[in-house]
């Protein structure tokens, strides 16, 4: 593994940084809890302060796994996406996979008017659901249409023609809707990383695993499509079944995230390119656990940010990874003159 | 007779090639018949739009054939599949790279894919094999820079490279020197018949430098828009084929030169 030695120095800060991060985002919140006594809670479990040990356990340790877990989801399947469709544009929700949630959504908050279930079905759960569906739904189409294509950049036109009419049907949606389904709806597109149990946590995590896994068979082929799908056909990579495998994996990281922390902008975007400048290698082998720790950071600097340290407000969390993310790869790649895959 | 079946690479059958897709099938060319052996330097030449690239891409398994067969080491072509294919036949494609920050080595790497482990763990074999083919191509200098910064006569030399280290008895390059000067373009001439004889590989390339493939080749396929003639520079010459090559009163073939000249 002599390639991954000479990157060793760098997957110790990185994993270093992602430590002072995660510890950064643990010590802020609305209430104010010294570092040390964060420490003394995570490792000792001594009863320091009551509220402060439920404040750190039930909600900041669950919201820091929820972005750990989302954000290097999401910057994964941003960098598949890029590498499948050898286009920089591309993200995880080219494939219209978060409009298909986005649909899901709107769809139940409509249907609890209509059928008068109220308060039975605006849990946790039902929203992770409905997601859930929405999102298999444009899955399986989007998966359909690819093994009758011979084209990979038309499934990226597709993918795009399922993304705007995914949100004219929302828009039909929400012209019917009341003022308070409205904001209901719109809280959602707004993603939250809070408000997920350890059972819902244990879910998300196993099915994360199960689905990032796999990745590691495809870094041969993925190296490959770095030169176009003719020459790693010569290479003797399957294109069918890896483009099959890679949009398959793809769509259902996405809507896993989607379904439990609503739309997350830009990370799956922002993170490979802030990656490949970093690293300035396009070997997947090295991308892969770099773009994973990355989005992880990303997403936990970003709730850190959200949670304006010092104040009762809480940001929405799809905005602040654009508001402050932007910026930062426009700068860089002004500075760096040139993008690449 | 069985010491010339060893030697075939590629057989040629009754050959139609052509493009498919659902409903129609478009025939390029049809009863194609050739075959190539061990060692041979092989130049594709016919007018633009004659059916060339059609014919390397139906050889390099891009194409499925429409009729006939093609035999690659005495095996149908069809019935190969695509990583034992990997380990028969490279190819150097006219294909624009993808953007990507690959080095000269890693893309000469990547030929070795066929050889490398699930995770692509390049073994003392495979960098001796990249540094050999960087070697041979006289590129070793370049191994470090990103292939943009490449002019396109090193890019050239690389992609060949690339195709070497992937360790194949056949090569097929769809026209090497297109876009290249006369030195790199002598140069690549050379180096892939240095190639064929060196190291016994079957080079098969498509070009448009009719007068050094007359002077290089071991044997000339020329396609025109009635034929498909297979044989040494020479009989070709002589049975006065290159003037079926451009059917125009605007060109004729001069033997004295091997060049064709406006008439």
């Amino acid at each position: 593994m002599n390639i991954l030695n000479s990157y060793k120095t760098l997957f110790v800060i990185l994993s270093l940084l992602f430590l002072v991060i995660l510890g950064l985002n643990l010590s802020f919140g609305s209430v104010h809890i010294p570092f040390l006594d964060i420490v003394s809670i995570l490792f000792k479990n001594s009863n320091t302060n009551e509220n402060w040990h439920l404040i750190i356990t039930e909600y900041r340790i669950p919201k820091a796994i929820t972005a750990i877990l989302g954000g290097s989801a999401l910057a994964v399947s941003g960098l598949l996406m890029q590498t499948l469709f050898r286009n920089p544009l591309a993200d995880p929700y080219i494939l219209g996979i978060s409009s298909g949630a986005s649909l899901g959504i709107a769809v139940l908050i409509l249907l609890i008017s209509f059928g008068g279930f109220t308060g039975l079905l605006i849990s946790n759960w039902s929203f992770v659901l409905a997601a859930s569906v929405g999102s298999f739904v444009v899955m399986l189409l989007i998966l359909t249409l690819a093994s009758n294509l011979k084209n990979t950049m038309s499934i990226l036109i597709i993918g795009l023609m399922f993304g705007s009419f995914a949100s004219a049907f929302i828009n039909v949606l929400a012209y019917f809707s009341s003022a308070e389904q409205l904001q209901q709806y719109i809280a959602w597109s707004f993603g939250s990383l809070g408000n997920h149990s350890y059972t819902e946590l244990l879910i998300y995590g196993a099915v994360y695993v199960i689905t990032i896994i796999p990745i590691l068979w495809l870094i041969k082929p993925l190296n490959s499509l770095l030169l176009g799908e003719n020459y790693a056909q010569s290479l003797g990579v399957n294109i069918k079944k890896t483009r099959f495998y890679l949009l398959l994996i793809t769509s259902l990281l996405t809507g896993l995230v989607t379904a439990f922390s609503g739309p997350i902008a830009f990370v799956g975007l922002a993170v490979p390119h802030l990656t490949k400048l970093f690293l300035k290698t396009s070997n997947h082998l090295i991308l892969l656990p770099a773009v994973l720790i990355n989005g992880a950071i990303l997403l936990l600097i970003s709730d850190t940010i959200a949670q304006l340290p010092h104040s009762e407000f809480t940001l929405p969390i799809n905005a602040i990874t654009s508001i402050f993310g932007a910026p930062v790869v426009i700068w860089l790649i002004i500075r760096r003159k040139k993008i690449r895959l | 007779m069985l010491k010339e079946n060893i030697d075939n690479t590629i057989t040629a059958d009754n050959l139609t090639i052509g493009y498919t897709d659902k409903k129609n099938v478009k025939i390029v060319k049809t009863t194609l018949n050739f075959k190539a052996v061990k060692g041979e330097f092989i130049c594709l030449i016919g007018k633009n739009g004659v059916g060339k690239s059609t014919l390397l891409k139906t050889l390099s398994k891009v194409l499925p054939k429409i009729e006939g067969t093609v035999l690659i080491h005495n095996k149908a072509i069809e019935l190969i599949d695509q990583k034992t294919f990997s380990n028969l036949v490279s190819v150097v494609l006219t294909d624009q790279l993808p953007e990507s920050n690959l080095t000269v080595f890693e893309l000469v790497a990547l030929g070795r894919q066929p050889h490398t482990n699930w995770i692509d763990k390049l073994s003392k074999t495979d960098k001796y094999s990249i540094i050999n083919a960087l070697r041979i191509t006289n590129t070793i200098h370049l191994k470090n820079n990103n292939i943009f910064e490449l002019s396109d006569g090193q890019l050239q030399k690389v992609l060949i490279a690339r195709s070497i280290a992937q360790d194949t008895p056949i090569i097929i390059l769809d026209e090497p020197t297109a876009h290249l000067d006369i030195q790199h373009k002598i140069e690549t001439f050379q180096l892939l018949k240095r190639l064929s004889k060196e190291v016994n590989k079957t080079i098969v390339i498509s070009t448009h430098e009719i007068h050094w493939a007359i002077e290089m080749a071991d044997r000339i396929w020329l396609m025109t828009d009635s034929d498909f003639y297979t044989d040494t520079p020479n009989n070709l010459k002589s049975n006065n084929r290159f003037d079926e090559l451009f059917k125009s009163d605007l060109v004729t073939f001069d033997a004295k030169t091997n060049q064709f000249k406006i008439s």
